[in-house]
């Protein structure tokens, strides 16, 4: 399934403060820095606050697929085009929680669901989910790192 | 039977069955001769938590210590699953440990040890690894201890 099939938009990456980049080659692995649901022009959170508080669920599912978008936007940006990717290697990723908030794993699907989406079996990752009090930009409920392959 | 599967039996370690259930996510990703180990809990055979709370409110550093073993027990079974024989660990390469923590608990690494101990035994020094280990407010689940790896293996 190509990128331009599925009914979203890719925005492209804002630039980062010096010494930040949105990511890092090594060989054919990109590491990529954790992005939030914010738009990349902007720098502004499409949410805020904890899963468990003033976020509900479906809005963190919600959350998570838009920082998969917004990655994806970054690979796009970077690589020319999404068919240069291999595949996801892993994802880490990061719900802003109330202390007895414990479906981060179903947030996180928001995104995963997304990877295989758009890249079928090479959206297919290792992933870690935690729960955390506190997250940049006022308290994005989602951040995701991912580590990736290209094609050589 | 393999060395590290004489081992196990020798520790007295019985991996669990994986449950491949899932979309987007797996337990194991490889690249080349690296496998990245999604994060994995303290489950029992059945998939449900065997510990549940937080260090230093719920549970003890003992309790949290075993619980990371078991996350441990866990990914050697996650491990077994992908590449059959444990034999082809050539060493475990960087350790990640979450652990889910009441305001005054600093003890993180005194609970990954549990973890980090059993690398050792089963492994000896390729078991032995770089590790972090931080304190969170919530693991998914309500379990204590989360851990993921990076381990490289030989064909």
């Amino acid at each position: 399934m190509a990128i331009s099939d599925v009914n979203y938009k890719i925005i492209n990456s804002a630039p980062r403060r010096k010494g930040v980049v949105v990511l890092r080659q090594v060989d054919d692995l990109l590491y990529l820095s954790g992005h939030g649901p914010e738009d990349e022009i902007t720098g502004k959170p499409f949410y805020t606050g904890r899963l468990g508080e003033s976020v509900t669920l479906e809005q963190g599912r919600d959350a998570a697929r838009i920082c998969g978008i917004i990655l994806l936007g970054a690979l796009q940006d970077y690589l020319g085009t999404l068919d240069k990717v291999d595949y996801i290697v892993k994802a880490f990723a990061l719900v802003s929680s109330a202390p007895d908030f414990y479906n981060q794993e179903e947030v996180i699907d928001g995104f995963s669901d997304l990877m295989v989406e758009v890249f079928g079996d090479r959206g297919i990752h290792a992933r870690s989910a935690m729960g955390t009090s506190n997250l940049p930009n006022g308290n994005i409920p989602v951040e995701i790192e991912i580590i990736v392959k290209v094609v050589a | 039977m393999g060395q590290t599967d004489n081992r196990l039996k020798q520790l007295g370690i019985e991996l669990p069955k994986k449950n491949r259930a899932g979309t987007g996510m797996v337990a194991v990703r490889r690249y080349r001769d690296l496998l990245y180990i999604s994060g994995h809990g303290p489950t029992g055979p059945d998939g449900k938590p065997v510990y549940q709370g937080k260090l230093g409110s719920d549970l003890t550093i003992e309790e949290g210590y075993q619980a990371a073993r078991l996350c441990g027990i866990n990914i050697l079974a996650a491990i077994a699953d992908y590449i059959g024989d444990l034999d082809r660990i050539e060493y475990v390469v960087k350790a990640l440990g979450l652990v889910a923590s009441g305001p005054d608990f600093f003890d993180q690494p005194l609970v990954m040890h549990g973890f980090s101990d059993l690398m050792v035994e089963v492994l000896g020094e390729r078991g032995m690894h770089a590790r972090s280990a931080m304190g969170t407010c919530c693991l998914p689940n309500n379990i204590p201890v989360e851990v993921e790896l990076i381990v490289k293996i030989r064909d």
